[in-house]
């Protein structure tokens, strides 16, 4: 995958560019907007991080640009946390996501990957991570074939984190995706939850599949050690 | 309607405005000028025609008088004298007489009569009309003439004529002077006028030169600063309170917003003295890659603090300018409570207090915005806690989509003189706040803006042990279905959501 990033911020482009990079996705960035529509116009890109404040074109126009010329290439905005136009909120721009600043680089690429992933998809009816087993119509979840006695909060929780298996959720989007709050408390509530449910899965088991990524979130997967 | 859009600065231009004193002088002067006109002309008028009567009058008196004589005293010395009267000196209006036989002589004559109204100007009717025309005539001399010529019925004897003529000099001269002295008062009165005017208008306006002055004279460093209006007019002093009250409001927000901004500053200080602090001093010496992974993890808890401060602060902030979109709908309170509930609940386990809820209720409400109050709430009332305690949600329907929600702990508890103050931003009871350490005083104030967001109130019952918190939702006054998938546009009485009708259609679920 080859992403353009838009950005004339030079550390924010940098630390986007390194971030994709650890993942083995390449990118090349652009400082100002007429260079990056000038790229975008080329057509090799798969993705497009676009800033919306940018020298010598902004970014509304360059997605209208790229939209009138029938270039479908996926773009996330980037925007100022105070303001998020409803133009943004309702993406009848073009733009596929937006993302407000200060962002977290984890939940970037865990955009980029969900609209990457975009289309049609198989809906698997059972998920399965090493020997833990997830059937998602009856509702069951098994591990080295004994049954798991979750509630469904906890089931929808690891859910989440086997759909997701080998990728690093971040924290908010947990408690976003599990329990639609608006997370504003210092307790860290969802460490609670996730050492109940470790108790549940992990624990009497030799091989952990969940780790804590400190300062980020989690991740599920059968790791070798 | 969208008190986002950029407000119209209100000042208009200079060519537009017109002078308030320069409109009351026109009208003014105008005014009394055309009364004093009109009242002169009318007098002049007046004593003109008077005038002009009286000497007709006259005129025909003397010919009355000669026929009389002339018919019973012909030719003696009652017609001289009547002719010429000893003094006629004397008279204000000169009269001249002039008798003749049928055949045009002359037969007595007054002095002077030749060079002031010679015959000839005189111009006798046909015979057998009796009275000739009264006319008015300029003489050689230019002196205005009143007169007329007559033929006389003096019985058997035949007839004669009699020539009237008046000096009409002075009448004149009176009218002249009236014209002369009523343009003069004219000429004199109108700048007099104009000055009054003036000096009645700067006395009127001179309150609003005053109140100019002084609010031109208040600025963000003396706010404090008010009109004083005890010895303006009634008009303007009640302009002048009602800007007071107005500055009022305005040097409230204006402290709140100072307040605000130091106190943010102040909250903001301490993550970013640790981020540079712990940076500093890992970069001073060799460090492993495990200590430099700490540093970094410390960094990016305090960048997660910061964060969430300035979300808060926001929210707070497009709250109070009513730039937040309600997305009001009909649902069941208990069914948010029962989320928020299930959020906490380990973590209220953990510390060994009982959390529970109980009660149901139909409500509209915006389901994050309610959920986020509650969450406060029952947050404070598990942090604020002891091993042992509880915290108690308790629902009430109090009317028809409205509702009551009391979160009830037994923890640490309010005082009673900082009851008010814990909805101040930022503000901490000192005594408990070592059980939150990281807490940034903006949980209460959220709470209090949700409520007045939904036109709801926040209170805090009773006396302890332990804290409750009484939320209000009251019903709201449009029918639900107005609230989801309505094309209709918004009618709620509420400053937000009238704000932007199009705000709360719009949905947002599909991409979070």
């Amino acid at each position: 995958m080859l992403i353009l990033i838009v950005e004339d911020e030079v550390k924010t482009a940098a630390f986007i560019k390194k971030g994709l990079s650890e993942y083995g996705i390449l990118s090349d960035v652009a400082y100002d907007g007429e260079e990056g529509l000038q790229r975008a116009l080329t057509g090799k890109y798969d993705f497009l991080i676009l800033d919306i404040l940018l020298p010598n074109r902004d970014g509304w126009s360059i997605i209208s640009e790229l939209r009138r010329r029938r270039i479908d290439v996926p773009v996330i905005m980037l925007t100022a946390l105070d303001a998020v136009p409803s133009r943004v909120r309702g993406l009848e721009s073009g733009v596929d996501d937006y993302m407000v600043k200060p962002f977290a680089f984890s939940e970037l690429y865990a955009r980029i990957q969900t609209i990457s992933r975009r289309g049609p998809t198989l809906k698997q009816e059972v998920l399965r991570v090493a020997d833990l087993e997830l059937d998602l119509e009856g509702r069951r979840a098994t591990r080295a074939g004994k049954r798991l006695d979750l509630t469904p909060k906890e089931f929808a929780l690891l859910t989440l984190l086997v759909r997701r298996s080998g990728e690093v959720i971040p924290r908010t989007r947990i408690v976003e995706r599990i329990w639609d709050m608006d997370v504003d408390s210092n307790a860290n509530i969802l460490d609670v939850h996730m050492r109940r449910l470790r108790a549940k899965v992990d624990d009497p088991f030799e091989v952990k599949l969940i780790h804590t990524v400190r300062g980020v979130g989690y991740v599920l997967e059968e790791r070798q050690e | 309607m969208n008190n986002a859009e950029p407000v119209d600065s209100g000042v208009p231009s200079r060519s537009r405005s017109r002078s308030l004193t320069v409109w009351f002088l026109v009208a003014n002067s105008t005014a009394v000028f055309l009364l004093f006109a009109s009242f002169t002309s009318l007098l002049y008028f007046g004593l003109a025609k008077h005038l002009n009567d009286e000497s007709r009058l006259l005129l025909q008196s003397e010919v009355n008088a000669v026929e009389h004589i002339l018919r019973f005293y012909p030719l003696g010395q009652m017609l001289e004298n009547e002719v010429n009267p000893s003094q006629t000196s004397e008279e204000y209006v000169k009269h001249y007489i002039r008798v003749l036989d049928p055949a045009g002589r002359e037969l007595a004559e007054t002095r002077g009569m030749d060079a002031f109204a010679p015959a000839a100007q005189f111009r006798l009717p046909p015979k057998g009309q009796r009275s000739g025309t009264v006319r008015q005539w300029e003489n050689a001399a230019g002196d205005p003439v009143l007169g007329t010529a007559v033929w006389l019925n003096l019985g058997k004897d035949g007839v004669g004529a009699v020539e009237v003529a008046l000096d009409l000099g002075n009448m004149n001269n009176i009218l002249t002077r009236f014209r002369l002295l009523a343009f003069g008062a004219g000429a004199l009165g109108l700048p007099v006028c104009l000055l009054v005017s003036l000096a009645i208008v700067r006395r009127g306006t001179r309150s609003l030169r005053e109140m100019t002055e002084s609010v031109r004279g208040i600025s963000v460093a003396n706010l404090g600063a008010r009109l004083s209006w005890s010895d303006w007019p009634e008009e303007v002093a009640s302009l002048a309170r009602v800007m007071n009250s107005m500055l009022d409001r305005l040097q409230d927000s204006f402290e709140r917003l100072y307040n605000s901004a130091v106190n943010l500053s102040h909250k903001m200080r301490t993550p970013l003295t640790i981020m540079r602090g712990e940076a500093e001093v890992a970069l001073a010496h060799e460090r492993s890659t495990e200590e430099l992974r700490d540093v970094i993890l410390s960094g990016l808890e305090e960048n997660d603090r910061l964060t969430r401060l300035i979300e808060n602060i926001l929210f707070l902030a497009n709250a109070e300018i009513g730039k937040l979109p309600l997305e009001r709908r009909e649902m069941e309170a208990a069914d948010q409570v029962e989320m928020v509930v299930d959020y906490y609940e380990p973590l209220a386990e953990e510390k060994g207090i009982a959390l529970s809820w109980e009660g149901a209720a139909r409500v509209v409400v915006d389901p994050a915005l309610f959920r986020k109050a509650v969450a406060a709430l029952v947050a404070n009332g598990i942090t604020y806690n002891h091993s042992g305690g509880s915290v108690a949600v308790k629902l009430r329907q109090t009317g028809d989509l409205a509702c009551e929600i009391r979160v009830m702990d037994s923890g640490a508890g309010i005082p009673v003189e900082e009851r008010e103050k814990v909805f101040d931003r930022f503000y901490r009871i000192y005594a408990t706040r070592f059980l939150d350490p990281h807490g940034t005083g903006l949980g209460l104030p959220i709470v209090r803006t949700i409520m007045n967001l939904h036109g709801g109130t926040v209170a805090l019952d009773g006396a302890g042990p332990g804290t409750t918190v009484i939320l209000n939702f009251p019903a709201a006054a449009v029918a639900p279905e107005l609230f989801r998938g309505s094309t209709e546009p918004m009618s709620a009485p509420h400053l937000s959501a009238e704000e932007h009708p199009h705000e709360v259609r719009e949905d947002v679920d599909s991409y979070c």
